[in-house]
């Protein structure tokens, strides 16, 4: 057992210490308790002084929208234009693109001319991009939660939306991770495989291994993979799937693959500390230093493209175009 | 033993239609099974007994109106916990309560030594613990104490499965190294 392991283990302990031994209740009487008020605790809480505030802009949000009959606001749901048959892209991603130089090469990008604001004004309420995937004609696909509204019990709010395309997409729950397929579809892998067109969800039960962008995705049982040098899959149930990549020279779990991205000799990584690339000749540069960065993808065009990670304090978060060398 | 397991899958779907339909019986057989789970997890969350048992009442009268939104019977034990701990997030932030908290007689008749293996004192870890975010408590509460795989803890906190692994392994190396930094 390595360290890594022991201290998740005296971790777990520590907690259920913490958690004690439990408690007995009156099933009734809580039941009783319970059915008595049905506007209860969620009702009350929402009048508290910060609901009040929190509600009180979004009011005021529409209805500045409903007045000025302006550009819908991103964190509406809007129905999704184009509802082609395979996410396709604008001719170039850039064009339509508000966007700010933030060090030699990078651009952050703000906003596009889709509705999509990444710079939203209330700290709270911004795009939080939890996944980044680039179809394989260079669509900029971006999987997000609406921070500060993705720690309650719903998880409704999950969307995907495609720079310079309107609308968003709500993502069904349990889908899981996305990954770009060769066909050009995304493929969410997650309880079971489900295939997006770029408007609609469908289930994917197809063969196990699909072609993707850059090698092959397996969902194999965690007994599958012994000997192939995943010894990270000890923690998984017999009952989970795991979703891995044969990238033609080592398999690599999906969620570190969205973590890493080669274009034009260039291998680029997301890590804590920016986007750390090396080339052909091994001369390493890292970009964005100190950002903490939650996923990469390579563009057909050869620029990298990276998501940050939003801090709970809603400072953060981002997307940015990392040119090509 | 395929046809029994079956046969209680069934078993806790009905129960769970006839809850989410009014039915105060099958409702109580609901928290007479995850009671104990919500109130551990809240414990461990919120460091207060009072605060725990708050949440979790909370969260039943919640899952008393909304209980029809859980299709999935294999989901309803992740989806109850969650609410409790989201109640028990939303108590502490609205009582602005820091992790000002007792210390447990369990925790200082163990021992508080250094783990020979690890080399990590249970004492440091219990206070770095209860010195952590409320958020960050609740990862570690949902993980370690209810057992939510990477899967139930991507539904809890609305992100991806990949970006929860990601969280909770800074989070633990984050740990591990305040630990050694002593």
């Amino acid at each position: 057992m390595d360290d890594d392991t022991r201290f998740e283990r005296q971790l777990a302990e520590e907690l259920d210490d913490m958690a004690g031994p439990g408690r007995g209740v009156d099933a009734m009487a809580m039941t009783r308790a319970a059915s008595a008020r049905p506007r209860g605790p969620a009702f009350r809480s929402i009048f508290s002084a910060t609901r009040v505030v929190v509600v009180g802009a979004i009011a005021a949000v529409v209805a500045t929208v409903l007045v000025i009959g302006g550009t819908p606001r991103p964190d509406q749901d809007l129905t999704p234009a184009a509802a082609s048959a395979s996410p396709s892209a604008p001719a170039t991603v850039l064009s339509g693109l508000v966007t700010e130089v933030v060090e030699p090469g990078v651009l952050r990008i703000i906003r596009d001319d889709a509705g999509h604001d990444l710079d939203e004004g209330h700290p709270d309420w911004r795009y939080d991009l939890d996944d980044l995937v680039i179809g394989s004609d260079g669509s900029i696909w971006l999987a997000t939660t609406l921070h500060g509204t993705d720690n309650r019990a719903t998880t409704d709010d999950r969307s995907i939306w495609s720079l310079g395309r309107p609308g968003k997409v709500t993502i069904p729950q349990g889908v899981g991770d996305p990954v770009p397929l060769a066909d050009g579809a995304i493929l969410f892998v997650g309880d079971s495989p489900v295939r997006f067109d770029g408007s609609s969800f469908r289930p994917d039960g197809g063969p196990p291994a699909w072609p993707v962008l850059g090698g092959t995705l397996w969902v194999l049982k965690p007994g599958d993979l012994t000997g192939l040098g995943m010894d990270d899959v000890a923690g998984e149930s017999p009952g989970d799937r795991v979703a891995v990549i044969w990238d033609g020279g080592s398999w690599i779990r999906l969620g570190e693959w969205g973590r890493v991205a080669s274009s034009n000799g260039r291998k680029c990584q997301a890590t804590d500390d920016g986007v750390a690339c090396v080339d052909l000749v091994r001369s390493g540069r890292r970009f964005l230093r100190g950002t903490l960065i939650n996923g990469v993808a390579a563009a057909p065009d050869g620029s990298i493209w990276a998501i940050a990670g939003q801090e709970e304090t809603g400072d953060g978060g981002g997307l940015f175009r990392i040119a090509p060398p | 033993m395929e046809a029994i397991s079956g046969a209680v899958r069934l078993d806790v779907a009905g129960t769970l239609a006839s809850a989410a339909g009014g039915d105060e019986i099958a409702f109580a057989r609901l928290v007479e099974s995850h009671d104990a789970a919500m109130y551990r997890v809240c414990m461990a969350v919120g460091r207060d007994h009072g605060i725990a048992s708050d949440a979790v009442q909370a969260a039943w009268t919640i899952a008393w109106r909304k209980l029809g939104s859980v299709r999935d019977p294999e989901r309803l034990r992740a989806w109850l916990i969650t609410v409790a701990v989201n109640e028990t997030k939303s108590l502490l932030r609205s009582r602005r309560k820091r992790s000002l908290t007792e210390v447990s007689v369990d925790a200082t008749s163990r021992p508080g030594g250094l783990d020979p293996a690890v080399g990590v004192s249970s004492i440091d870890l219990r206070d770095l613990l209860e010195r952590l975010d409320p958020d960050d408590r609740a990862l570690l509460a949902m993980r370690y104490v209810a057992g939510f795989n990477s899967t139930e803890l991507a539904r809890a906190l609305g992100i991806s499965p990949s970006g929860t692994r990601t969280r909770l392994e800074r989070l633990v190396a984050r740990l591990r190294q305040e630990l050694s930094d002593g």
